[in-house]
């Protein structure tokens, strides 16, 4: 009995790591190009804060993580805009914000304070993941893969440059804020595995690493998602092996190959 | 023509001022010359190897078939210039917008994309709409050229009657040679 569910944490474990590499990175693959990533930043800390209210008010904190992330990515543009300020500014303030709000909410709740649930949501947890989990994660790669593949050439042109894509009679807007959603959306499902904090380095690392490789954005669109799963699985043995939070030993993986890749890469070859 | 700004913008080509490009900018010229049509061709719609064909036959047209497998980002001022102007060309628009498409290019190349352009406005029926300084690369078929000074139009008419002294010297304020 003890076997058959510890087979079942196991292998949730890793069905989760492998919608979660997969996905993050797939999604990475946009915010390094269109230069997101202080924007994904943002949005992995909104969701921690959002998380940290869900435990809070004792709700599910999945929901206030989405629900966080999501404004983020949504308003961040329009913010920026009637504010006048440079997006990074705002972006910087937002970031801040989220964690001082994540850490508020945490120390509010004097229960669940650096309780298992609290530091689940800062560093991630392989045993946490359920079959909900599961399947949240597998809908949002079935749906990421959907929107790649049936707006390739939009998406190409858009990640090449978006005001020629606009020029060319491409509607960037709604690509743009959709891109921003799903980006949203899959920080928010990826908490469980990889924490709040850590979830960007498995959005940014793959995708930085297979860029030191390749100049052809469709092999990098492919080839990210396969360096993220296995960033996910070796440090899933890591955390196993090592007894280490499961997002750290993810974010170290990730980070290892990444600063492998530049070593190697041969665009930095001379000559 | 008639429409919103997003059907319009299909029928319009567009080639930008001095493009520059990130050296690492993960993008083939042959994808960068093909993306011009995707406005064009539609949502949802597959790419089909009459659009790939078309993409090739205007880099070979402009003598850029060698550059097709090269980064975009590893190309001279001059070679991404061509690119630019090779991807507007391969929507084949009604009309193409072209800033200073000739700055980066020296004489020979001018002459040559010059003559090329005149070929597509007389056999394409393409219409051109240049913003240019340099009155010696004014295409020799201009049948229209309009003068501008502080944003206002200070002449409108054919290449014959505008590029007089009297009027250059007002539009370079004195710098006409």
């Amino acid at each position: 009995m003890l076997e058959l569910v510890f087979t079942k944490i196991l292998l949730f474990a890793i069905i989760g790591a492998v919608l979660t590499g997969f996905t993050c990175s797939l999604m990475g693959t946009f915010v390094v190009r269109m230069n997101l990533s202080s924007l994904g930043f943002a949005m992995s800390h909104a969701a921690f804060a959002g998380a940290a209210l869900g435990i809070f008010l004792r709700k599910d904190p999945l929901i206030f993580a989405l629900l966080f992330s999501t404004f983020v990515s949504l308003a961040l543009g329009p913010l920026a805009d009637k504010a006048k300020l440079k997006t990074d500014v705002v972006i910087g303030v937002i970031f801040s914000l989220s964690m001082a709000i994540g850490l508020l909410f945490l120390n509010m709740s004097p229960d669940t304070a650096m309780s298992s649930t609290a530091l689940r949501i800062l560093w991630g947890s392989v045993l946490g993941m359920t079959t909900a989990d599961i399947m949240y994660l597998l809908i949002i790669s079935v749906i990421a893969i959907i929107f790649v593949a049936m707006f390739f050439k939009e998406i190409n042109s858009i990640l090449f440059d978006r005001k020629l894509a606009r020029a060319s009679g491409i509607n960037d807007k709604p690509f743009y804020y959709l891109i921003l959603f799903l980006t949203s959306v899959t920080v928010a499902f990826s908490l469980k595995l990889v924490g709040g904090l850590l979830v960007f380095a498995l959005m940014i690392n793959p995708t930085s690493s297979v860029y030191q490789f390749s100049y052809d954005m469709k092999k990098i669109i492919i080839f990210s998602p396969i360096v993220g799963v296995i960033s996910c699985l070796l440090g899933i043995l890591m955390s196993f092996a090592f007894d280490l939070p499961t997002g750290s030993a993810i974010a170290i993986v990730c980070s290892a190959i990444f600063g492998f890749s530049v070593l190697v890469s041969p665009k930095r070859r001379k000559g | 023509m008639n429409g919103d700004g997003s059907s319009i913008r299909k029928l319009v080509g567009y080639v930008p001022q001095d493009y520059s490009i990130d050296e690492l900018t993960p993008f083939l010229v042959s994808d960068v010359v093909l993306m011009g049509r995707f406005g064009k061709i539609g949502l949802l719609k597959p790419i089909t190897k009459n659009d790939k064909e078309i993409a090739k036959c205007m880099m070979d047209y402009l003598g850029i078939s060698d550059l097709s497998q090269r980064p975009i980002g590893k190309l001279s001022g001059g070679q991404a210039q061509k690119v630019m102007i090779a991807r507007a060309l391969a929507k084949e628009p009604e009309i193409i917008l072209m800033d200073e498409p000739f700055s980066n290019l020296d004489f020979e190349a001018r002459k040559d994309v010059s003559e090329k352009l005149t070929h597509f406005h007389k056999n394409k029926k393409m219409t051109f709409v240049i913003v240019i300084h340099d009155i010696a690369s004014i295409p020799k078929v201009c049948n229209r050229v309009i003068v501008m000074d502080a944003g206002k139009i200070v002449a409108d008419g054919k290449k014959e009657d505008i590029l007089k002294p009297e009027l250059l010297e007002m539009g370079y304020k004195g710098i006409v040679c």
